[in-house]
């Protein structure tokens, strides 16, 4: 078992940390996963619905809000890394297996599944793996799919959705997502990013 | 003994109904019948759902159909879905704009899908829709015209965008793969 207190001081030196009461539900929500690292379960109705089944759920130390589900059915496994948070009413459901990296961003509302539901009539649809990167950022509503796999760093505008590949550093939006534009990779430095950023605000004058 | 009357309330905003499942979770799938008639056979309704049959609005749904966790279904002239259909997650399916719009009155037309139909998570079905049989929607389409029988429709609003192998697709069975425990009432 990681120390809690440990991490939160660690995380208290960095600046960013929730609350001790967060930690202390959170540790109520350890029995429910398979694996886990000093969870925070920021406070609020309603309680995470976590459900490993048949499966399993290992994750760092995430925090985790309210009304978060994270489903495994017939064996699925979810994974979830470090400094992680997964915002409101969060879905994800694992029929094979979801991989979500360190410290990414999943804001509300947001579905993350690896099958389309669509093997139930017996289609071959099935499940597909998804995989997420580190430091991605996930638009609120954005709907990821069986098969996704995004590189670091990548965003995601919200109400999305995602079928197939997203390389590192790009944004995507709409429906399929396409590239709206490349972000550097934040191995880059500040100084490049702010220069992407300014590059984003004249392709969208020109169009 | 809170859940057991929830799901007697549940059961008696149903005209008629068959074996009706509902899964594990919150919130608790709401059924409201202001006064028009939803029927049902052996459906499975998600957390989060809702049916929703105003007054003088028929609503039916067939046997072997899931209702996924947030969908919606609002019926204020008639919805009718086939059997064993799959409606994903927060899928808002409705045959009214609820409201007149500006000067324009109130429009309500019947919205029919057919057996086996797959609708992707999040996306919206309008009025006056006709879904064919084996038909599939992508997540998070915007269906505002007819759909044609197994085709695969995508986009807002909704276009054709390819055809579904028939071959492989053999039929309902959500009953026989599902692994977890839930309530029948």
């Amino acid at each position: 078992m990681r120390n809690a207190v440990s991490v939160y001081l660690e995380r208290l030196r960095k600046g960013r940390v929730y609350s001790p009461l967060s930690y202390l539900l959170g540790a109520s929500l350890r029995g429910r996963f398979t694996e886990a690292g000093a969870v925070a379960w920021l406070r609020g109705p309603p309680v995470p619905h976590i459900d490993a089944g048949q499966g399993a759920i290992e994750v760092g130390d995430v925090g985790i809000y309210p009304g978060v589900s994270m489903i495994c059915s017939r064996g699925g496994r979810i994974s979830v890394g470090d400094n992680t948070y997964i915002n409101r009413n969060t879905y994800l459901f694992a029929e094979e297996e979801i991989t979500d990296g360190e410290e990414c961003m999943i804001s509300w509302d947001v579905i993350i599944t690896d099958t389309d539901g669509y093997g139930e009539l017996g289609n071959p649809g099935g499940a597909r793996p998804v995989q997420i990167g580190k430091k991605v950022w996930i638009g609120s509503k954005a709907v990821i799919l069986g098969g996704a796999v995004i590189g670091d760093g990548a965003v995601i505008a919200g109400g999305s959705v995602v079928k197939g590949e997203v390389e590192a550093g790009e944004i995507v939006a709409s429906r399929p997502a396409k590239e709206i534009y490349r972000i550097d990779p934040p191995a880059g430095g500040s100084t490049r990013r702010a220069r992407g950023a300014r590059g984003a605000h004249r392709g969208r004058d020109r169009s | 003994m809170i859940g057991r009357m929830r799901e007697r309330r549940l059961k008696k905003q149903f005209d008629s109904a068959g074996a009706i499942t509902i899964e594990k979770g919150t919130p608790f799938p709401a059924v409201n019948n202001e006064g028009g008639q939803i029927h049902a056979e052996e459906i499975r309704l998600y957390p989060g759902s809702r049916l929703w049959a105003h007054k003088g609005g028929v609503l039916a749904i067939g046997a072997g159909t899931t209702i996924g966790r947030g969908a919606e279904v609002i019926a204020w002239e008639k919805v009718q879905i086939g059997q064993g259909c799959m409606v994903g997650w927060d899928v808002v399916i409705m045959d009214t704009d609820l409201h007149p719009i500006g000067d324009r009155p109130m429009k309500n037309k019947p919205v029919i899908i057919g057996d086996k139909v797959c609708i992707g998570c999040r996306s919206i079905i309008l009025k006056g829709v006709t879904i064919g049989e084996g038909a599939i929607v992508a997540a998070g389409s915007v269906v505002t015209r007819d759909v044609a029988p197994w085709s695969v429709v995508g986009g807002e609003p909704a276009r054709p965008v390819g055809k579904v192998d028939r071959s492989a697709k053999t039929g309902p069975t959500p009953a026989a793969v599902e692994p977890r425990p839930a309530a029948t009432i």
